[in-house]
Formats: structure tokens, C-alpha cells, sequence
């Protein structure tokens, strides 16, 4: 699954991916709705790779390239109207991992899409604003704290965090070189309480 | 100090002449028969105690009508995330009870259900009612709450009096279990921290007895107001597709007519061995967010008393945790909480602390709702909205 391909870069995750598709479901049989799931996406991207996983979500694998097209065929013919949270992982060498979790639901059908974004200087993905107007919040946080550009965001500004910060605190290469501030003791208290009146 | 009247007085001057400025100008306007307009920009909060915290809402007004209302969040923030992934992982469940700190027994339940996805632990039966019964007493608290700042908001001063007097009878329990009032540290991995005192059953119960003849007495004191109604009938509107378009969750969606509830469509815990109702409605008003709330209470009432009655006899409450653990993979828990939907994303890399933690938290989607909510309004009614939607500034911000 999605741990073990820390090591592997994009690609190989892929062909990975690829290969487990010939044994579909392995050990655990799917449940007739992740099935579902599974052929819908099969049936409108062949070249996508939908992998059931143990907790009852499938997961897939899309390109950045191909996010807008997926997101909106997903919407509108396979139901995916609910989009619940978007997460931005830091992979360290392999770029960053924008996850997006969907739900259909009435139909009750769970589906994680996972962009992978080899990019580490410029790390850019589209936005899904357009598609699942809730994205907006999400994908200002993933950008405050993490640094990944959302292309065609409305409105991209830092959300958290103050707006003159430098930096993405959540990466995992975030250095906080701010002098650390000095502790407050009686003595100092009193010392700089002293000072102050000297001067006046 | 010498300088203070000079400044006074170069004030004064300038107000001075911007009052006649504006007073030539409506001369002018009168002359001429046309009256010019403008709009009115405010800033509601982020000291504001109408906002439940430190909200900033930046409002534009033409006249008493809302044109734009936006939220401004963030000032409240704590980097919970980059802690979680600094700490060994039972240091994050105190900072789990803070994010949404009037129901910090589901937010540590949705952490610590991440965690025992990835790991392989088997939460003992009695610890599972544990958690169950006080994940639903925190409800009927959080609503308790709800539905006594709402009234606040909308100027029943009388409502939250009483709101806080049954509240404060279950803070005791819950202070009985687990030490303390509102901040529990009370769940671990595998199960939770300590047993329930002797007689739980009995103070948890007759506390549901006078509860469910005390909710009589509320909605005869709030809902049939008539005051009440029309401060909430019609104000606020979420349709159905926007509240599906918008993320909504929790008693917000349910409000709006869909009925979804984690509890039911995905069950985790005991929650598909008891019955309940889901309570739904379809005006998608501050009114049906108030009355869908209530009506949670009574189903949390009677999910409290089925679970009371097959509680296990005493046994261990924590499971066997190994020693070392390796988080491998990732985990996407999620539960209902009193506000909305929880979820916790966890991914592990492999040793014993989190490599990446996201929360998710329904007021913060919640309050990209109040730019459609808010938009033709009037002010009064946008301080009935924020309150509707029942915002924790702790868990917007984390």
C-alpha cells in the first residue's frame, strides 16, 4: 500500500500499482459498492489504477495533469458529491502527496485519490474549488502550511497562520530561525522593570 | 502628557471638517434630488461575544442588509498538527480534548480510533460502553450548551440558566470518571484509562430521568416562543444541494434534509448494535438546526440507556497495546461529533509517532456557509446564524 512506496518514486508506485490490478482484491473480497467503485473508475479511465484497501475506501492514484478532468467526471457521473477533507503529506525527496477524500453520500461509497507532485521547489496541483466549492478553506490551509500552489484557486492567501509569515511550517525541511524568546524570570522581570523607570 | 490636549484638539479640527465636508454633501445631494449611498464595511470581531470567540467576520452593509459576510480565522491557532508530529502518541491526546474543547471525549475517540487502525490492538467490550456512554452523554452536553448560548444570542437570557444547570450535573459525572470537567486526557490506545466509579450506572440514569422532564420544560419555555421563531423561522437558509456543495456535516446537513449520519451510514463503536432515529428536517433554517439539535439530545438519551442496560460486568478497560509500535500506512478515521463530522488522517512512516496528522474539523467548513447563509440578510440575523451553526473557535483554528 501507500507506505511502503515512501521509497519508491511516482513511477514505480505505478507499475506497482499496475501489477496488483491483475489480482484484483487480493486475499479479502470486495464489497459489491467498492466494486462499484472500482469498475466506474475502470470504465471511464483505463489507465487508472483503483486499488481496494482493507478499511473499506479505494484508492487511486491520478496524475496532477489529470486531477481537473478526474474530479469532475468523478462528480457527475459517479456520484462523488461530498468532498470530506484534502491533506497535504510531506514526502521529503519524492515532493509532496495532495490526498483527497471523497464520499458519495447517499450511496455510501468511499474513495481516496492521492496526486503525487515530485516538485519540491514549485509544488503545484489544480484546483478543485470549481468542482467541490468546500475545497476553498482546505486547499488555503494546504497551501498556508504546506506550500503546495493550487492553480485557479480563487482567492489563495494564508489562512492559519499571519499573513506576513515566512514559509510552510508544516514541511518537514521547516526551519524556525526566529531568535527563541527569552524566559521570563523574577530577576529579569524586575531588572527590565527598573530600567524603565531609570529611564524615565 | 503636555502633548495630549494638541492631539485632542487636532482631532476635534478634523472630525470637524469631515462633518461639514459630509454635511455640504447631503446640502449638495438635497439641491440636486438625488441621494447618494455607500456602503457600510464593518468588522465583526475577533473580540466580538456574540462570535464564540475570537471569529473576525468582515461584513459589508447596505443599509441593515448584509451584502458580504466573510470569515476571517486563524487567530486562535496553535499548531496542533506540527506538535502531534513532534510527540509520542499518547502526549497527543491532551491536545486532541483542545481542539474542540466542549466535546473532547469524541475528538480523543477519533484519534485514538486512527491510531488502533494502523496498529493491531483489541479494545476490550467494557471499555468500548465506556467509550460509547460518554461519547453520548458529551453530546447531550455540547447540545446543552448550544442551546443555551443560542438563546444568549438571540437575548433569552433565562434558557441558558437552565442549560447550565443540567449541564453542570453531567461536568460532575464526567468529573467522577475522569477527573476532570471539561479537558479529559480519559481515552488510550487500546481502551481507556481507568474503570467508571461504583454507582456510574445509577448517577447516569436518574440524570436521564430529569433530563428527559426538563427537555419538556425547554421547549415550552424556548420553542414555542413567538419572539424565538421569528428570529430563527426563515434565517440563515441552507439548501440542501449547498449544504452537500459546501461540506456541511453533522446536525448542519441533517438540518438542510439529508439525512446522513455518520452513526448510521458508516457505523463505527457499538453504534449499529443500539437503535436510534436520526433526526431530520428540511427547512434548512437556524430553526431546524436548533430543533434537530434537540431532538439529538433525546436520541442520545435513549442510545445512553440501551447501552446502560447490557453494560459488561467489571473487567479490564485497555487492551493489550504492544510495547513498540510501528504506525506503517495510513488511516482515515472518522466519527460524528455534536458539531459535525470528525476525521483524522494519519500517516505513519513506520516508527512510533505520527509522520503526518490531519484533523479534520466541521466548523471550520462549516463557516464557508456563511457567505451564502449571511448574503441578503439583516444584522441581528447574522449573529443568529454564527450561532446556529454552533462554532468552536478552538477546533476552526487548531
Amino acid at each position: 500500500m501507500a507506505d511502503d512506496s515512501k521509497t519508491e518514486s511516482p513511477a514505480d508506485v505505478d507499475r506497482r500499482v499496475g501489477t496488483n490490478q491483475d489480482a484484483p482484491a487480493g486475499a479479502t473480497p470486495l464489497s459489491p459498492l467498492m466494486q462499484e467503485v472500482v469498475d466506474g473508475i475502470k470504465a471511464h479511465f483505463p489507465e487508472l489504477a483503483p486499488q481496494a484497501r482493507s478499511d473499506g475506501w479505494v484508492e487511486v492514484f491520478v496524475d496532477a495533469a489529470k486531477l481537473s478532468e478526474v474530479a469532475l467526471c468523478l462528480r457527475d457521473r459517479l456520484g462523488f458529491d461530498y468532498l470530506s477533507m484534502i491533506s497535504a503529506v510531506d514526502r521529503k525527496d519524492e515532493g509532496f502527496e495532495v490526498v483527497y477524500h471523497l464520499l458519495a453520500l447517499l450511496a455510501n461509497k468511499k474513495l481516496v485519490i492521492k496526486v503525487r507532485v515530485p516538485d519540491r521547489e514549485n509544488p503545484t496541483v489544480p484546483s478543485v474549488v470549481g468542482v467541490w466549492p468546500t475545497a476553498n478553506f482546505h486547499e488555503r490551509e494546504a497551501w498556508d502550511l504546506m506550500g503546495v500552489r493550487f492553480e485557479g484557486h480563487p482567492d489563495l492567501r494564508r489562512i492559519l497562520m499571519r499573513e506576513d509569515w515566512v514559509g510552510h511550517p508544516l514541511r518537514k525541511d521547516y526551519v524556525d530561525d526566529r531568535p527563541p524568546r527569552e524566559r521570563v524570570t523574577r530577576e529579569t522581570y524586575y531588572e527590565a522593570h527598573r530600567a524603565d523607570r531609570r529611564g524615565k | 502628557m503636555r502633548r495630549r490636549p494638541l492631539v485632542l484638539a487636532t482631532l476635534a479640527q478634523e472630525v470637524g471638517t469631515s462633518m461639514s465636508k459630509t454635511l455640504d454633501r447631503i446640502d449638495q445631494s438635497a439641491a440636486t434630488g438625488e441621494v447618494r449611498t455607500e456602503d457600510l464595511f464593518i468588522n465583526m470581531g475577533p473580540q466580538h461575544p456574540s462570535t464564540h470567540g475570537v471569529l473576525r467576520v468582515l461584513a459589508t452593509f447596505d443599509g441593515e442588509v448584509v451584502k458580504s459576510a466573510k470569515a476571517d480565522v486563524g487567530y486562535l491557532h496553535r499548531c496542533f498538527e506540527k506538535i502531534a508530529e513532534k510527540r509520542q502518541l499518547f502526549q497527543v491526546i491532551p491536545y486532541t480534548d483542545r481542539t474542540d474543547y466542549l466535546s473532547a471525549i469524541t475528538n480523543e475517540l477519533c484519534f485514538v480510533m486512527a491510531v488502533e487502525k494502523l496498529i493491531d490492538v483489541e479494545v476490550p467490550l467494557r471499555a468500548q460502553y465506556i467509550r460509547f456512554i460518554m461519547a453520548e452523554l458529551q453530546r447531550i452536553a455540547s447540545h446543552l450548551l448550544f442551546f443555551g448560548t443560542f438563546a444568549l444570542d438571540l437575548g433569552a437570557v433565562t434558557v441558558f440558566l437552565y442549560a447550565w444547570r443540567e449541564r453542570e450535573r453531567l461536568l460532575d459525572i464526567f468529573e467522577r470518571v475522569t477527573g476532570a470537567r471539561m479537558l479529559y486526557n480519559y481515552l488510550r490506545i487500546g481502551g481507556v484509562r481507568n474503570d467508571v466509579f461504583d454507582g456510574f450506572e445509577k448517577a447516569v440514569a436518574s440524570f436521564l430521568d430529569d433530563l428527559e422532564k426538563r427537555l419538556r420544560d425547554y421547549h415550552n419555555i424556548l420553542t414555542g416562543n413567538r419572539i424565538f421563531e421569528t428570529r430563527t423561522k426563515g434565517v440563515g437558509v441552507i439548501s440542501a444541494e449547498d449544504a452537500i456543495r459546501y461540506g456541511a456535516s453533522g446536525p448542519v446537513l441533517r438540518a438542510s434534509g439529508v439525512k446522513y449520519d455518520v452513526r448510521k451510514n458508516d457505523p463505527y463503536l457499538l453504534y449499529d448494535r443500539y437503535e436510534f432515529d436520526v433526526p431530520v428536517r428540511t427547512e434548512g433554517d437556524c430553526y431546524a438546526r436548533y430543533m434537530v439539535r434537540m431532538a439529538e439530545i433525546e436520541e442520545s438519551i435513549k442510545l445512553v440507556r440501551q447501552a446502560l442496560a447490557d453494560m459488561p460486568a467489571a473487567e479490564r478497560v485497555i487492551g493489550d497495546v504492544p510495547r513498540r509500535i510501528k504506525l506503517e500506512g495510513d488511516a482515515y478515521a472518522r466519527i460524528d461529533s455534536p458539531r459535525g463530522e470528525v476525521a483524522c488522517y494519519l500517516v505513519g512512516d513506520g516508527s512510533d509517532q505520527a509522520y503526518r496528522l490531519k484533523w479534520r474539523s466541521p466548523c471550520f467548513v462549516h463557516l464557508q456557509l456563511l457567505e451564502i447563509m449571511a448574503k441578503g440578510q439583516l444584522v441581528a440575523d447574522l449573529v443568529a446564524s454564527i450561532g446556529s451553526l454552533d462554532i468552536v473557535m478552538g477546533e476552526v483554528d487548531r
